[in-house]
Formats: structure tokens, C-alpha cells, sequence
């Protein structure tokens, strides 16, 4: 049959972010995907050497807009490896909420991005509604709606006094039922069904062999979350790994909406249990050494490389996001897929184009 | 009499933008913002928009879409640079791969600042942006009437 | 759980047989990549089984040429790919597909 190679993006409706996808079809069939990034490349993994290591933090935190505060808390961790502190218990605590919370808003934008993708106008407005309520939280708390720059190596820069917690939790109740409504429709609805369900296969095993990670693993039934690492205060902390065998779009859907409910519950052991306390200790001197942090970002799991010489500058700085992670599982899984189908497929690994070039 | 300055069209480009811009501005559309109350609605054609709203400096790689995006407007157009690092690199500055600013580039007509630019700022700068849009069009059709005058 | 990390050496003769093991062990690929000391690289590949986290170093002279494990692990080829445009370091069959570009910069800009 005969081939047509369509040029898809990088400017596209649905996707905020530029990606460039050179498909090549059949009829509507998609046959094969050749990718070509590079339109968000900066070369931030060479600037670690023209900044000072405290100041790298700013610029570490700006390797994504979304996940900024897990990029910048991840960092700090590395840094403090190398120092070889340990940071105060309540720092550890407030590090957790916060990450709850980002990992709250970066999975319900996806929600509000998924359904713009399969055309679903009012539940996109919806789930965004839902969100700047987490926004409002960040910003009470942090001072900033998306890059909070709260996080200092030894420890954070801010502290949230009992009423504030007490308030954010007050309002999980009204959100989490809010939520349950919603997140109904994006399951059981058949519309939305007739989207996502057995659409985008990764087998279990692929997503091994194509290192997948995040809930694009857990929705092939792999069994991991970085967060069981310990971390923070994750160790401390009780919540179930959120799987699903469906292996689908749907699968991936549900992964998140159960990831959203376990952030509630997280939030709210980390309130009961927080002790008082210092938040910060002074750190001083340069790094010598190297450190890996693997976290689990709302995409998945993030590794970070760290190595110091002794100087006001890190020798290398090299972070692993997710997304790059999950770029060769999606361009398996485009392959035999629908025409239409390709924005959807491009959102299920929840793309974070920023993070993958860096 | 212009009347563009009712229902402008506002299209979205993320240059290397880190994100946090993208999402402001969509977050511009939803129900908490709701920058359609002003009439201004996001459309992801450059033939049929208005304003360009550039997110994100400008790298080697993506300037020609850059530069072809401004060319499919049509006039009169209003280029509105959104963040710091639209309007002059920001933090990526000394990156490697980056030219700088969206200015370097394309015209740029209005500059909203911000580290990521909030929600509020951007609506402004949009507005700010229609303004600048009802005069272009009122100047180029006085520009047309003199003309047809003078013949 | 404390997190456990294991650090080896591995030269580029084994490095294929190594993966090859890793593989049928059941480790997953987490990432690659190269670092750069004077007149040399190194190449660090990570790879995870369940939690555990195995570093594999290995320094190579800046013209030696290895060989690319895209064919145990697929994924590998999209770090390899980067490691060529942004380091510059040669690789032996990186890409089942020559298309793959990622970056599109000139020259290798972390050589």
C-alpha cells in the first residue's frame, strides 16, 4: 500500500509543548513514528559549570515548570549526600507535602490535558478547577503558583504553621468528594471508554525492555514506586503502589485518578505526624563527591547524577527525567494505531517535552 | 471602525520555554481566568490568529518555526512575549543553545514579565496586546482610505 | 528501605556480555550517560532490579569505539543518540534507525 508521511507538530493544537513526529501511514493506520526533538533543547546539563552550586538550585528547579519542586528538592537531596548532612526531621515532612502536592496538580493537569485530547471540554475546565485549588495551597504555603523555590540544601527555606495544615486538610474533604464525581466520568463514562480502552497496548513485558517507568509502568502491572525508597519522609509514611493490568490508555487513566486519592491520604499522615522543630541546618563549604538520587516524580522515576570537584561548580550534573524514559515505550506503542488516536497517545505517557531536552 | 478589538484570536507557542508559562497560559483559559470573557479565544492555526502569544527563549532549532509561525499571520498582528526568558533568555541565557529572547528573532509588542508569568499578568499583557491590535487596524485602514483618496 | 546502590567497573570487552546477563536477570535499563574527564569519557550505565540500583563505570580513551547495546536493550539507543550529538563519544551501531535525531545541535557541544 501506498505510504504518506505526515509531519506532526511541532506547533499543534493539542500539545502545549513542541514535539516534532515525522508518521508514516497507511490509510489511517500509522506504521511508523521517526521522532525529532530538539526544540526545547537549552543545554542546561553544561550550565552546572558556569554556576555556582548553590545557585544551580534556581536553574535546576527550571528544567520543568510542573515538576519544579520535585526537581529542586531532588537536588538539595544530592547535594546533602555529598555534605553527608542530615537534614531535620520537619524539613523531611514539609519536602513530602510539598511533593504531594505538586504531584496533585501535575496529575490533574494531565486529567484536564487528557480530556481536551479526546475532546471533552467541560471535564478539561473541570479538572482545572479542582487544580487551582492545589495552586492556592502551593501558593499560601510557598509563595509561588508553580516554581516555589523553597527548597535549600540543609533543609527548606519556609515553614507552614499547624493552622495552615489543618486548613489545607479541612478542604481535602469537599475536594476529594468533588473529585469522586469527576473522576467517574473519565472511568465509567462510554464516550470516554470508547477513547481510551484497549488503546495504546504495552505489555508488561515491553515495558520492561522499553524501561517505561512512572504510571506508564504500575498501568502495565509492574509493581514499583520510587517513593518506597524512603526519601524525604516517605519511609515513614504509609500508602499502597497503584497498579493496574489493563496495559491500555484507560489503565494509565486509572493509575492516576488512585495515585490522586493516595496523595490525599499521604498529606494527611505527613500533617498528623510532623514534628516541631527546626527546618533548616546550615550547610557550608564546597562539594566534594558524587551523588545518585533516583525520586518518583508525578511522571515517574528521575535519576539524578551529581559530581563535585571540590570548587564552587559542579563537575557534571546529569538528570534522567521520566519522559525521556518513556519516549521509546510511546514510539512502540504508535505503531498500528489510529491516525486520530496519535494526541491521545502522545498524552497517556503524560509528555513533558521540557524535562526530556533540557 | 475596528471591531477585531471584540473577538481577537490568540495562538500559543512554546519556544524553550520550561513549561511553567505554557501552563499559566492555558491556565488563562480556564474557569478561574477565563480570559474568553474578553472575547479572546485560543486557536491553533496562525492563519486565523491575531495574537502570538510566544512562551520560552528562542533556541537555534526552533527559530524558523518561530519565524514561520509570525509569517503565516495575517496583519495586523500583535506578538506578546510571556515570561522572562521570552523576553530576554532569563536563566537559560548562557545555555549553549540559546539565541536568546523571542525579540532576537521576530518584533516583539508586548513584554510580560514573570518567573512563570501569572495568570493575571498574562491577562493583561492579552489585553494590553488587543488595544495595540484595534489601533494597527484602525491606522492601516485609515492608511487604505487616504490611499484610495489620493488616487 | 535504604536505598542500595552498587558501583562496578566494567571494561568495553564485556560490556555486551554484561548486559546480556543483566538482561536475562531480569535488571532494567534506567539510563546512560557519559561524563568527560580529560582525553577520556565516562560512560556510566545504570541499571535497576526492583530497587537495587547497579552503577556500571567505564572510562574509555576519547577514539575508542564501543559497541552499542541497543540490541539487549532498545531503549538504549535514545542515550546513546544523545551521548553522540552532545559528547561526541563513538558508538558502534547506535541506531537501528539513522533518522533518530535528537537535538540538532552543531558540532558536540559537552566535547
Amino acid at each position: 500500500m501506498k505510504r504518506t508521511i505526515v509531519p506532526f507538530g511541532p506547533q499543534h493544537p493539542v500539545l502545549p509543548e513542541p514535539i516534532h513526529l515525522d508518521l508514516v501511514l497507511e490509510d489511517e493506520k500509522v506504521v511508523e513514528a521517526i521522532p525529532s526533538f530538539g526544540f526545547v533543547h537549552r543545554g542546561m546539563e553544561d550550565l552546572a559549570s558556569k554556576r555556582d552550586f548553590n545557585d544551580y538550585l534556581y536553574v535546576v528547579e527550571r528544567i520543568c515548570g510542573i515538576c519544579s519542586y520535585m526537581h529542586g528538592m531532588a537536588y538539595c537531596e544530592g547535594a546533602e549526600r555529598i555534605f553527608g548532612v542530615e537534614i531535620p526531621d520537619r524539613a523531611k515532612y514539609l519536602r513530602t507535602i510539598w511533593c504531594e502536592l505538586s504531584r496533585l496538580h501535575s496529575h490533574l493537569l494531565w486529567l484536564g490535558l487528557l480530556a481536551d485530547a479526546f475532546g471533552f471540554e467541560a471535564l478539561f475546565m473541570q479538572s482545572w478547577r479542582v487544580r487551582e485549588k492545589i495552586l492556592d495551597m502551593v501558593e499560601d504555603s510557598t509563595g509561588g503558583r508553580l516554581i516555589s523555590s523553597v527548597n535549600r540544601i540543609g533543609g527548606v527555606a519556609r515553614d507552614m504553621d499547624s493552622a495552615m495544615l489543618a486548613g489545607f486538610v479541612a478542604q481535602f474533604d469537599k475536594m476529594e468528594s468533588e473529585l469522586r464525581a469527576l473522576t467517574k466520568v473519565f472511568l465509567t463514562d462510554s464516550t470516554v471508554r470508547a477513547r481510551l480502552f484497549e488503546v495504546g497496548v504495552l505489555t508488561k513485558q515491553d515495558a520492561l525492555l522499553y524501561g517505561a517507568v512512572g504510571p506508564m509502568m504500575r498501568a502495565s502491572g509492574i509493581e514499583l514506586d520510587t517513593r518506597k525508597l524512603g526519601y524525604a519522609a516517605y519511609g515513614k509514611l504509609d500508602f499502597d503502589i497503584i497498579t493496574s493490568n489493563g496495559c491500555d490508555a484507560l489503565a494509565r487513566c486509572e493509575v492516576r485518578i488512585g495515585e490522586i486519592f493516595q496523595s490525599f491520604r499521604l498529606i494527611r499522615q505527613a500533617v498528623d505526624k510532623i514534628p516541631a522543630g527546626e527546618i533548616y541546618i546550615p550547610v557550608s563549604g564546597n562539594p566534594k563527591g558524587e551523588a545518585t538520587v533516583r525520586v518518583e516524580q508525578p511522571r515517574g522515576e528521575a535519576l539524578y547524577y551529581m559530581k563535585a570537584n571540590g570548587t564552587r561548580n559542579l563537575e557534571r550534573f546529569r538528570v534522567r527525567t521520566p519522559t525521556f524514559s518513556n519516549v521509546y515505550s510511546l514510539l512502540k506503542i504508535l505503531p498500528g494505531a489510529q491516525f486520530a488516536d496519535v494526541p491521545l497517545l502522545i498524552l497517556t505517557i503524560d509528555p513533558c517535552i521540557s524535562c526530556t531536552e533540557r | 471602525m475596528p471591531t477585531i478589538s471584540k473577538s481577537p484570536w490568540m495562538m500559543h507557542y512554546d519556544g524553550s520555554s520550561c513549561n511553567g508559562c505554557d501552563i499559566e497560559v492555558l491556565a488563562c483559559l480556564t474557569p478561574l481566568y477565563d480570559i474568553e470573557r474578553f472575547g479572546v479565544i485560543n486557536t491553533g492555526d496562525p492563519r486565523q490568529a491575531d495574537i502570538l502569544l510566544i512562551t520560552g527563549g528562542v533556541n537555534y532549532h526552533n527559530e524558523s518555526v518561530v519565524k514561520q509561525i509570525y509569517e503565516q499571520m495575517p496583519t495586523p498582528k500583535v506578538v506578546v512575549a510571556v515570561g522572562i526568558c521570552a523576553c530576554s533568555g532569563g536563566v537559560f541565557k548562557d545555555c549553549y543553545n540559546i539565541k536568546g529572547g523571542v525579540d532576537t528573532t521576530i518584533p516583539v509588542d508586548i513584554y510580560v514579565p514573570g518567573c512563570a508569568a501569572r495568570p493575571e499578568s498574562i491577562i493583561d499583557g492579552v489585553l494590553q496586546a488587543v488595544e495595540l491590535l484595534a489601533r494597527k487596524q484602525t491606522e492601516a485602514e485609515s492608511a487604505t482610505a487616504a490611499e484610495g483618496e489620493a488616487q | 528501605m535504604k536505598e542500595m546502590i552498587e558501583k562496578t567497573s566494567i571494561g568495553p570487552a564485556v560490556l555486551k556480555q554484561y548486559m546480556k546477563e543483566a538482561a536475562a536477570e531480569g535488571c532494567r535499563l534506567v539510563q546512560i550517560h557519559a561524563n568527560r574527564m580529560d582525553g577520556r569519557y565516562e560512560l556510566i550505565y545504570s541499571l535497576a532490579l526492583e530497587y537495587r540500583l547497579i552503577q556500571l563505570y567505564m572510562v574509555i580513551l576519547e577514539d575508542t569505539e564501543i559497541e552499542s547495546i541497543s540490541s539487549i536493550y532498545p531503549a538504549a539507543q535514545l542515550y546513546e543518540q544523545e551521548m553522540v550529538e552532545l559528547f561526541g563519544v563513538k558508538i558502534r551501531n547506535v541506531a537501528e534507525d539513522p533518522h533518530v535525531k535528537l537535538y540538532h545541535v552543531k558540532g558536540h557541544p559537552m566535547k
